[in-house]
């Protein structure tokens, strides 16, 4: 007997869809972050404000990093 | 085999993979017929309906026009990823340079879908965020969201393939140095083969990732009106 989710191919999609999103949630947060604190060492290197926009900015990252899995989340469970 | 690629050989192999998509396809496309009678024709086409109904099964209703631009990143990217398992050729998809290239591509297409069908205005707001109030707060935030997606998308490709071919190169290379310790006198031992069967399922499986991302973030990208939604529920 094939899986629940395998049985209609409308299903199969939209599972397929679901894992996807969701293998992208544990990269998403690290990126995000990642992106925060190499946008902020920049501009600090430009501006000459070194270390502080690292920190805003790797606090933004962070916090974009969380809305990010919220909003895969919250895309997952309206496809279901 | 070095560890770091010079970026002018994946070029190279990346123009490979595209001469041969080419001939591959005006050979695919020379005679067709109404009803195909051709193996060749009914493999091909199969492989195409099959395309379609996943990224219309993804995308929704509708979701048939962004077929030719999916579906050639997952062949492109598919024989990228299978052409470094061919002896004395290297995946082209093994280098940063290739991943963040196709990448961006992918970033600025489905920013350009996007932005087609629901307008510049509403995906700038979308990038505002809900409460105006808010957007000095929210804009930083959401910018960092969406060149996340790029970066994700590239390195997990460039991770996996890269990983996967320093496996082959070590299982290849530890054969000979166990040959050589024992002082048996054989040349090498294929201990990389049945790691070189698993690489083209996960080649395959990286580049079905690549293409089903890329469709869920059109349809994100073309569904901008329930994205809002979300966000209030967010």
């Amino acid at each position: 007997m094939s899986p629940k989710w395998a049985e209609k191919p409308e299903d199969r999609a939209k599972w397929i869809k679901g894992a996807g999103l969701a293998s992208t949630i544990g990269i998403a947060l690290v990126v995000s972050t990642v992106i925060g604190y190499a946008l902020g060492s920049w501009l600090d290197s430009k501006l000459h404000t070194a270390p502080w926009l690292m920190f805003v900015c790797s606090l933004l990252g962070i916090i974009a990093g969380f809305i990010e899995v919220f909003r895969i989340a919250a895309q997952i469970s309206r496809d279901e | 085999m070095e560890a770091e690629a010079s970026p002018w050989l994946l070029f190279g192999m990346s123009g490979l993979v595209i001469i041969l998509l080419t001939i591959f396809s005006v050979v695919a496309t020379w005679k067709l017929q109404r009803i195909p009678e051709s193996r060749f024709q009914n493999g091909v086409e199969f492989v195409v309906s099959a395309l379609n109904n996943f990224i219309s099964g993804i995308v929704g209703p509708g979701g048939e026009k962004y077929t030719p631009f999916v579906g050639t990143i997952f062949v492109y990217v598919l024989t990228m990823n299978l052409i470094g398992l061919v002896p004395g050729l290297k995946a082209p998809t093994s280098g940063l340079s290739i991943t963040i290239a196709m990448a961006l591509v992918v970033f600025v297409m489905y920013n350009f879908y996007g932005i087609r069908q629901t307008g510049f205005k509403r995906w700038f707001m979308h990038l505002l965020g809900e409460p105006l109030w808010l957007a000095p707060l929210m804009f930083p935030i959401h910018v960092i969201g969406e060149l996340a997606r790029p970066l994700s998308l590239s390195i997990r490709l460039f991770g996996n393939i890269f990983g996967e071919e320093t496996i082959l190169v070590i299982l290849a290379g530890m054969s000979v140095v166990f040959l050589r310790i024992h002082e048996i006198p054989v040349l090498a031992l294929p201990t990389q083969f049945p790691m070189m069967v698993f690489a083209v399922f996960t080649s395959f499986v990286q580049a079905l990732v690549f293409a089903m991302l890329t469709a869920i973030y059109i349809a994100i990208a073309v569904a901008g009106h329930e994205e809002h939604t979300t966000h209030a529920e967010a």
